[in-house]
């Protein structure tokens, strides 16, 4: 097949480019595919994960219409009479849904309590369908699915079980309850596991007679979802809340809503530091083969074609580049998958199995994402290409000529950086930060396009030769718009690369301020088994009264949703006071001194602020489970890094005798007296909890214990984050590493005369290693700069918006000190080796050439 | 090694030749050049003068033969040891200039020194400036200066650390008439002046006449073109 003649040419002026530069390509290409990679990767996989869990709503809510949930924990039976005795309902379909200690598995299971009769028409999926099994042997009239013995396992859960077991056991406190396996529910979703059985025997069993989970609602032809919630939510509001399935799935996918979106800033930094390098190798090459084009115009070529050209070349890079990363994506998506779970270790989503399938639309749109980054790091140079005079060009040494548009560079930069400042007012979208992301970007160009006023300001042409350093210095004073662009990439990336560090920095010691301050106590106990759902009295008032003890705290904590489009709140009821709530608290904002009258103080976290719009002097009503309600007045706002979507403090004592409200306590905290060591105290509450039938359910953990494990967790999850800090850091370095040799590569007849006069390969590279050294300082220190200024935003923007919390500023100077000598220690080692061969080249050789 | 007695040539070759292509450019030369003597080697483009130069200066390796700098055989050398012995003892002057265009004149002078490891001499540079006619252009770049002055600034520049040899390449094949004849004077006053042996190469039979011995490279064959009492020439 006879390629057109323009094709034929672009290509074959396109390969000469890749022949002069093959490595800045690959690496810019490369780049490119990360962060097409990257970005698609997190795309898939949190895809992946809202499916699944939006498949699992659609599953349990099958084919109901709405569902009536409960506040908090449950709904009274008594509501299902209600329900069903409305005219527009068809069916009202009770259901029991709660996880289970289970012998021989390691985590809790989902266990479902359904009602045959009425399940059939609405979650039909869930019914069980038995299966003879030897040694079981029917009664007459026995129905299976009715009998309280049975229970339905989901196919993913039979293959846990071992082969030939045919019963279940339930462990609940110290009661063990024997299931008999009677047959599978083989229309549950492929990885779900669950338990199914008639709802009566759950609640006999179970201990929950008289209550349920939620009533899922069928409604009559014709009724709508919407109108049957207008004329009827308020009627149940004291009981809960009338939601469609699909209001569930938005409050899923808004779960991980924020996290999803720092991720993909991850992978847009990759994208960007891929764009840069572009750019950097386009506009040096354009600079570079300016007589290339100057000859092209002369022999009649366009102007408007020769842009094409650079275009093209560019596109090339970013077609290449974003096919490279979609296949890289797609995999790395499966993988992870395969190995870590869809929430990438996060905790959002519960670990579910499954391949994950690639749309046409998603490749194409993130492989676009890599072909748009190129066309824009193409643009500039493409825009230059055929500015300077004809004449001009065809003469030798041009390559700075060809860049002095760049002289005027930084007052487009003080606009970009005006705008990047006027877009911290744009209010968030969602959780979504936009202003703060827009911010960074137009930062970034900004400040990219300041480099070289400060390379000027910094790089003086010496006045005098006295040192070879005065000859690096005079070199890089001669070109400072080539070396602007040049450094363009690895500022990028290092600027980048600095805020992810110094965000996450700050994080880490805000968190650990934070922990030492919200962790007074010496000793901590928390109940580690499923089975116990609480600190009995008894045992609170033993633990108490135990000779040594100074104090001792109890709480529990229990969720409610307060708004449906949102993640459900905790509540927390732990014996406290105005006054030690002032001391205790990591308190962000003013406080008030009393609540009003009949009112219980409350104080919410940072997070209610944002979502709900609670300050110190709000008024809130608690809708609790039976129609309880607590009025409120929040006393005051405090710090909380735990529960990032939301949680309101109540004082325990307070609420229980106003209200009659109290939680089931699962956390302790005690304060042994002065003289009492803490292995003694834990021995005696051992021993108290022996006797209260608790031994070994108990956990006993010391702060620093706490704080340790709370940290390895912090650091666990921004493993990933530092992973491609360090990717970073190496593309960057790639990135200066090719650049430089690039240009010096182009001085090879200047190497060539320095050889002929006398200097050996060593003094050269020394002199190149000189300028690398000095040029990727500067490089450093404008990233540092820019770096620091999107720290801010990171801190102080993106982070309250996404995760409604505030951190204090840390500056790791220490850490940003080495990444500043690693750096350019490494830019300076990476071009030296680059050039080690190249410049033991024959010296007669590179001097036949023309002098540029 | 060192050929001669007491006082070893500046310059020697010894049975010195070059194939490039298949093609022996010229028979092995031997010659032995003093200090203050000059020498031309003329021939028309693609004869080979250019790469014989580039053997005495040691920018290129001899199939056969021994290149001899005041006695030391620099095929014994590596390029490291060629580079420092290159630094003090030949100066080079190109056709094209080859000046650096970041530094002005009179820091293009410098250079030597700065290779050398040594601060720059600037009184000297600044003599040596003035001797080749450039003192007012001291500070001036190089794309400020025109080709016959920047040829002068070369020529300072090839003399600033007092190299007993200066090897010059066609240093006026890109200059008018005028402008050749100047830098020539500067050149030949400049190695006069501080006993520099000279060789040039050039196509100009004009501009050859102006040293004392003369080669002619045609046809890979080197004659001699005039016959005087201190030949450098020995063979073949």
């Amino acid at each position: 097949m006879r390629l057109p003649p323009t094709l034929t040419l672009k290509l074959q002026l396109f390969a000469g480019a890749l022949r002069d530069q093959p490595v800045k390509w690959l690496i810019a290409t490369l780049s490119i595919s990360v962060g097409v990679g990257l970005g698609l990767a997190v795309h898939l996989i949190h895809k992946q994960a809202l499916e699944q869990f939006n498949n699992g709503v659609r599953q349990f809510s099958g084919q109901a219409d709405l569902q009536l949930l409960p506040h908090s924990t449950l709904l009274p039976e008594s509501v299902l009479d209600t329900l069903s005795a409305l005219p527009e309902v068809a069916v009202a379909s009770p259901v029991i849904d709660m996880t289970v200690a289970v012998q021989g598995l390691e985590k809790p299971l989902r266990w479902l309590g359904l009602d045959v009769f009425t399940a059939a028409a609405v979650t039909p999926n869930f019914i069980g369908q038995s299966e003879t099994k030897p040694g079981y042997e029917a009664q007459q009239g026995d129905i299976p699915l009715l009998n309280n013995s049975n229970v339905f396992v989901s196919p993913a859960l039979k293959e846990q079980l071992p082969a030939g077991q045919n019963t279940l056991t339930t462990l609940a406190g110290n009661k063990t309850l024997h299931w008999h396996l009677a047959g599978s529910v083989p229309a549950a979703g492929a990885g779900q596991l669950i338990a199914v059985a008639d709802i009566a025997a759950v609640q006999w069993k179970l201990g929950t007679l008289g209550q349920i989970s939620r009533v899922d609602l069928k409604l009559r032809e014709g009724v709508s979802p919407t109108t049957f919630q207008a004329r009827h939510g308020a009627k149940f509001a004291e009981l809960g809340r009338l939601e469609t399935p699909n209001e569930q799935g938005t409050r899923g996918a808004s779960v991980s809503q924020a996290y999803r979106a720092n991720l993909s800033i991850l992978a847009m930094v990759a994208l960007l530091t891929g764009g840069f390098l572009t750019f950097s190798t386009q506009m040096l090459a354009v600079a570079q083969r300016s007589r290339q084009w100057a000859l092209l115009a002369a022999l009649g070529a366009r102007a408007g074609s020769l842009r094409v050209q650079v275009l093209f070349e560019s596109m090339c890079c970013g077609v290449v580049g974003g096919m490279l990363g979609v296949a890289v994506g797609w995999g790395l998506a499966t993988a992870v998958v395969r190995y870590l779970g869809v929430d990438l270790g996060a905790g959002y989503f519960e670990s579910v199995q499954g391949s994950v399938p690639l749309a046409p639309i998603d490749a194409l749109l993130f492989g676009g994402f890599g072909v748009v980054a190129t066309l824009l790091g193409g643009l500039s140079p493409a825009l230059q290409t055929g500015q300077m005079a004809l004449h001009q060009r065809l003469r030798a040494g041009t390559e700075e000529a060809g860049l002095q548009f760049a002289n005027k560079a930084h007052w487009v930069g003080l606009l970009l950086g005006l705008v990047a400042v006027a877009c911290l007012w744009i209010p968030p979208y969602g959780n979504i930060p936009v202003g703060g992301y827009l911010a960074v970007a137009f930062g970034l160009f900004g400040g990219i396009a300041m480099i070289g006023l400060v390379v000027r300001a910094l790089i003086r042409q010496p006045a005098q030769l006295t040192k070879m350093a005065d000859l690096a210095r005079s070199r890089l004073a001669s070109t400072p718009n080539l070396l602007a662009v040049g450094l363009s990439g690895v500022v990028a990336s290092f600027a980048l690369v600095v805020a992810m560090h110094v965000m996450i920095y700050s994080f880490r010691f805000s968190l650990d301020n934070w922990l030492t301050q919200v962790l007074p106590a010496p000793l901590y106990v928390k109940l580690n088994s499923a089975t116990i759902p609480e600190f009995p009295d008894e045992f609170q008032d033993k633990i108490a009264a135990l000779p040594g003890v100074d104090l001792v705290e109890f709480w529990g904590q229990q969720s409610i949703v307060l708004d449906p489009k949102r993640p459900a709140v905790e509540l927390i009821a732990r014996p406290i006071s105005i006054e030690a709530a002032r001391q205790r608290l990591p308190m962000t904002g003013p406080t008030i001194d009393a609540p009003q009258a009949g009112t219980l103080p409350a104080w919410v976290s940072e997070p209610m602020t944002d979502l709900y719009g609670l300050k110190a002097g709000s008024q809130l009503e608690l809708q609790l489970d039976q129609g309880t309600r607590v009025p409120v007045t929040v006393m005051g706002v405090w710090r909380d890094y735990t529960r990032q979507h939301g949680a309101i403090l109540l004082p325990k004592v307070e609420l229980l005798q106003q209200f009659k409200v109290q939680f089931k306590d699962t956390q302790g905290a005690m304060w042994p007296q002065e003289n009492v060591a803490l292995k003694d105290m834990v021995q005696r509450i051992e021993q108290g909890a022996a006797t209260a039938a608790l031994a070994d359910k108990i956990d006993f953990a010391e702060p620093g214990e706490i704080r340790q494990l709370s940290l390895d967790i912090f650091d666990r999850s921004f493993a990933v984050t530092y992973l491609l800090e360090i990717a970073a850091v190496v593309i960057g370095l790639f990135g200066v590493g090719t650049t430089f040799s690039a240009m010096a590569l182009q001085r090879k007849r200047e190497f060539a005369l320095l050889g002929a006069m006398g200097a050996s390969p060593g003094w050269m590279l020394r002199l190149i290693a000189r300028e690398a050294f000095i040029a990727s300082t500067v490089a450093a220190l404008v990233g540092l700069i820019i770096g620091l200024a999107f720290a801010a935003i990171l801190i102080f923007v993106v982070n309250p918006q996404s995760f409604h919390w505030t951190m204090e500023w840390f500056t790791p100077w220490r850490d940003l000190f080495i990444m500043v000598v690693v750096l350019v220690a490494m830019s300076s080692a990476t071009v030296t080796l680059a050039l080690r061969s190249k410049l033991n080249t024959q010296l007669v050789e590179q001097l036949k050439e023309d002098w540029a | 090694m060192t050929l001669g007695g007491a006082t070893p040539a500046t310059l020697a070759l010894a049975g010195v030749s070059k194939t490039l292509g298949g093609v022996k450019l010229f028979p092995e030369v031997n010659l032995q050049l003093q200090s203050g003597q000059s020498l031309a080697v003329i021939g028309e483009s693609g004869s080979g003068k250019s790469t014989l130069l580039h053997l005495m200066a040691g920018l290129d390796r001899a199939d056969t033969g021994e290149v001899f700098w005041a006695g030391t055989a620099i095929h014994t050398l590596n390029n490291n040891q060629i580079a420092a012995k290159r630094l003090r003892h030949v100066g080079l002057v190109f056709q094209a200039y080859y000046l650096m265009p970041h530094l002005t004149a009179q820091q293009n002078v410098e250079l030597p020194f700065l290779l050398a490891g040594e601060k720059p001499n600037t009184a000297r540079c600044l003599q040596l400036l003035e001797q080749v006619g450039m003192a007012h252009k001291t500070g001036s770049f190089p794309r400020e200066m025109s080709g016959g002055e920047q040829q002068r600034v070369a020529i300072a520049r090839a003399l600033a650390l007092n190299p007993p040899l200066i090897l010059a390449d066609e240093p006026t094949g890109n200059l008018d008439e005028d402008n050749a004849e100047r830098v020539l004077q500067v050149l030949l006053a400049a190695c006069s002046a501080q006993d520099s042996a000279l060789v040039m190469v050039t196509h100009s039979v004009k501009a050859a006449s102006h040293l004392n011995h003369k080669l002619n490279l045609a046809d890979h064959h080197l004659t001699e073109r005039t016959q005087t009492q201190s030949n450098p020439v020995a063979g073949p």
